[in-house]
């Protein structure tokens, strides 16, 4: 077997370790950079490539979403809030307010409601933190059910067409969807443009 | 704002504390979303990130109980070893992961800045605001540990500088 001092072969382990993509454009896109925003050049050539490049992508894009509608993306949603629910991070603002906790979040585009579908009586808010679902800054609330005593995470992001896609909404007649990762189900669904991802224990 | 090299970088180190590279990540998602949320705008951007890491880190380890971060004595050390007393041990190449996952939280993070940043003792001291002594002690203790744990034939020590 191949030996060396510790040194080399310690520092080439670790510089052997790397984001993937996908990751560092999460991170990227959570600090505000897009993807691909290095077309400040003048030139009409740039602009003529970085347009034809930029429909390539649209059409492919559609092309991609209409084969296989969404499930990618839910199943990465998904899988995104299952895994941060596992984890149970401590809360950043405590109490069983809503109006307490919304003044917490003073950083977020869009201020977190209620859901139609989430009975007050039925659970108790315990909670929030600051999070993210596929880079995009969200709110986690944490929440108790009043029956069972289950704790359950509800993100709430701002819903954007181009990065959630079709996700189903309340207000068009639409259920949640359900996804399963790590052993939880998550019902994501979209209401009042605000789109919502709720853990629960699968049964 | 941290671009990809930057975020590489930190992502390693993030490795080298959790030795987990799904942990790693979401312990940089952390740090980063942390970083935004102070507005901070640190002199030192990058030693400001690693300081927000390191602590997330001690405190997820403290909640979780994963680990204890020890203080470390300092008695009964001898007086006349430095980085040289890791320089001079050779390993298999094979072995990398499983020192990582041997050593704990702390001296992985020594190896670190040691082996990725090119750290002198003073700077890994300066990096963790402990004072050099303390590195000294962790890099002695560090090394008799790997010398116990493992074979003479995947871990030799150069007789050089000491």
């Amino acid at each position: 077997m191949k030996t060396n001092n510790m040194k080399k072969i310690m520092g080439e382990h670790i510089n052997g370790k790397s984001l993937s993509d996908d990751q560092l454009d999460q991170l990227m896109s959570l600090q505000g950079i897009k993807k691909d925003a290095t077309s400040t050049r003048s030139s009409v050539r740039y602009r003529w490539a970085a347009s034809m490049v930029f429909v390539v992508t649209v059409l492919l894009t559609a092309l991609y979403f209409n084969l296989s509608p969404n499930l990618s993306l839910d199943a990465r949603i998904g899988a995104e809030v299952a895994k941060n629910h596992i984890k149970l991070k401590p809360l950043e603002v405590q109490s069983s307010d809503l109006a307490v906790v919304r003044k917490y979040f003073t950083e977020l585009d869009f201020t977190p409601i209620e859901s139609a579908l989430i009975k007050p009586l039925d659970k108790t808010l315990l909670g929030g933190r600051y999070c993210s679902i596929q880079g995009v800054t969200a709110a986690q609330l944490r929440l108790k059910d009043n029956k069972t005593g289950q704790i359950q995470s509800l993100y709430e992001t701002i819903y954007t067409p181009d990065v959630f896609k079709n996700l189903p909404k309340l207000e068009e007649g639409k259920a949640p969807i359900t996804v399963y990762s790590g052993g939880l189900a998550v019902d994501i669904w979209v209401e009042k443009g605000i789109l919502f991802a709720l853990t629960r224990d699968v049964q | 704002m941290y671009d990809k090299e930057t975020l590489q970088k930190l992502f390693r180190y993030c490795y080298s504390l959790t030795c987990n590279e799904p942990d790693a990540y979401d312990l940089l998602q952390s740090a980063v979303e942390k970083y935004l949320k102070s507005r901070n705008t640190a002199q030192q951007p990058i030693a400001y990130i690693r300081r927000i890491i390191h602590n997330q880190f001690v405190d997820d380890c403290r909640r979780q109980k994963i680990v204890q971060f020890e203080t470390i004595e300092e008695d009964n050390l001898p007086t006349d070893f430095d980085m040289q007393t890791l320089e001079s041990v050779v390993i298999n190449e094979d072995l990398a992961d499983k020192v990582l996952q041997y050593l704990d939280p702390g001296e992985r993070e020594i190896i670190y800045f040691w082996a990725v940043e090119g750290f002198s003792t003073s700077q890994i001291a300066d990096q963790l605001d402990v004072p050099r002594g303390t590195v000294l002690s962790k890099i002695y203790r560090m090394r008799k540990k790997l010398i116990e744990k493992f074979d003479s034939e995947s871990l030799s020590i150069l007789e050089v500088g000491l």
